[in-house]
């Protein structure tokens, strides 16, 4: 549920992984033509005339790139992730305003559902779904018990939760 | 709730597929780590200290000479596996990565059942149904087929058609999708001792 870049996520994949298979496929197939390999020694001779390792500048521009590169993978891992949120509902008014902590809903739903007897572990928590704040009731039930039955006392527990807060928000239960 | 519906239909969608990050950051990590020994390698050689493990200039160099220093089969091979490990990240990337789990009817609440729960479930059912014990009754669950089979007892009949009325009053409990279609075999030869 949380707020990761999926899209990103493939893309990576995806650039990364099309360059891999072309230049993979590419040294394959050039060092099994005979004819491709003498292209290649051509190729790579005037790119040995036209560039120098050496100088100080082209030292400086890949010290650049790598830089640049590190920074944004860096950004694009640690923003992995992200989504959860701490307020539940927030209402203000002329003479003040007041913030629900999901994890007052998560306290209340972890022990209306601990004693239940098909469960064996209730966790809760809060997130941010297009800005709407949700919750996510994560279950593990024991061997054998009816994941129907568990989701109608969850529903029931989620309606007592909804007259406490005077509103719902949006509600997702996982069974394992 | 209806005002909650395209939540609940983007969270749903979401959470019943992989969103490849596990994938995404190990590779994320390994070009970190190529980078900063490039970079590395670089400062080393602009001030003129010996290299960690390659000079720059002399890992140049070597891939300039790449084609006539090394043998043909060598190249092949090593262009190969690049190769193969570029189409696994491709695979990885365009493949919808679905995780083994169906979702129920959507109401004051939204649910995901796993696919495990689910066969622990019709499991249970299925052996109360047959009159056996559970680890005589073995259920898999697919995307849209559950398949429960039963090894009963030597010498007790197991009555093969309340076992899947059992088993489909369960499925129709559960009201998952996409749908799930059952199948129950009693095995033909009986357990003994069990």
């Amino acid at each position: 549920m949380n707020a990761t870049n999926r899209g990103l996520n493939r893309t990576l994949l995806l650039v990364v992984g099309i360059v891999l298979l072309v230049v993979g496929a590419a040294v394959a197939t050039a060092a099994a033509v005979p004819d491709w390999l003498a292209v290649w020694i051509d190729g790579v001779a005037s790119v040995d005339l036209a560039f120098d390792p050496s100088q100080p500048a082209t030292l400086a521009i890949v010290l650049a790139v790598c830089v640049v590169v590190i920074a944004l993978l860096v950004v694009f891992v640690v923003r992995q992730g992200r989504g959860h949120a701490r307020t539940l509902v927030h209402r203000g008014g002329a003479a003040g305003s007041v913030d629900v902590d999901a994890k007052v809903a998560a306290t209340l739903i972890e022990a209306a559902l601990a004693d239940h007897p098909a469960v064996s572990s209730v966790d809760v928590s809060g997130y941010r779904v297009r800005r709407t704040p949700a919750l996510k009731i994560a279950l593990s039930l024991r061997k054998g018990s009816s994941p129907s039955d568990v989701r109608v006392a969850v529903d029931r527990v989620v309606e007592r939760w909804d007259a406490v807060l005077g509103s719902e928000v949006p509600v997702l239960i996982t069974i394992d | 709730m209806t005002d909650h519906l395209p939540v609940y239909r983007r969270i749903v969608r979401r959470e019943m597929h992989s969103p490849r990050s596990t994938p995404a950051i190990a590779l994320a990590v390994a070009i970190v780590l190529v980078a900063a020994w490039v970079g590395t390698e670089s400062v080393l050689h602009y001030l003129g200290r010996p290299a960690l493990l390659v000079d720059p200039v002399d890992a140049f160099d070597a891939a300039i000479a790449l084609p006539t220093a090394v043998t043909a089969p060598t190249l092949i091979g090593a262009g190969v596996v690049v190769a193969l490990l570029g189409l696994a990240l491709v695979l990885l990337a365009v493949t919808p990565g679905r995780r083994a789990s169906h979702h129920g009817r959507t109401g004051r609440t939204a649910v995901i059942v796993g696919n495990r729960a689910i066969a622990s479930a019709l499991a249970r059912r299925a052996a109360r149904a047959a009159g056996v014990g559970n680890d005589q009754v073995v259920v898999s669950v697919a995307r849209r087929v559950a398949e429960v089979r039963v090894s009963r007892s030597s010498g007790w009949p197991v009555d093969e058609q309340a076992v899947a009325a059992a088993v489909q009053l369960e499925i129709a409990a559960l009201d998952v999708s996409p749908a799930l279609r059952s199948t129950v075999v009693v095995e033909r030869h009986g357990v003994v001792g069990a």
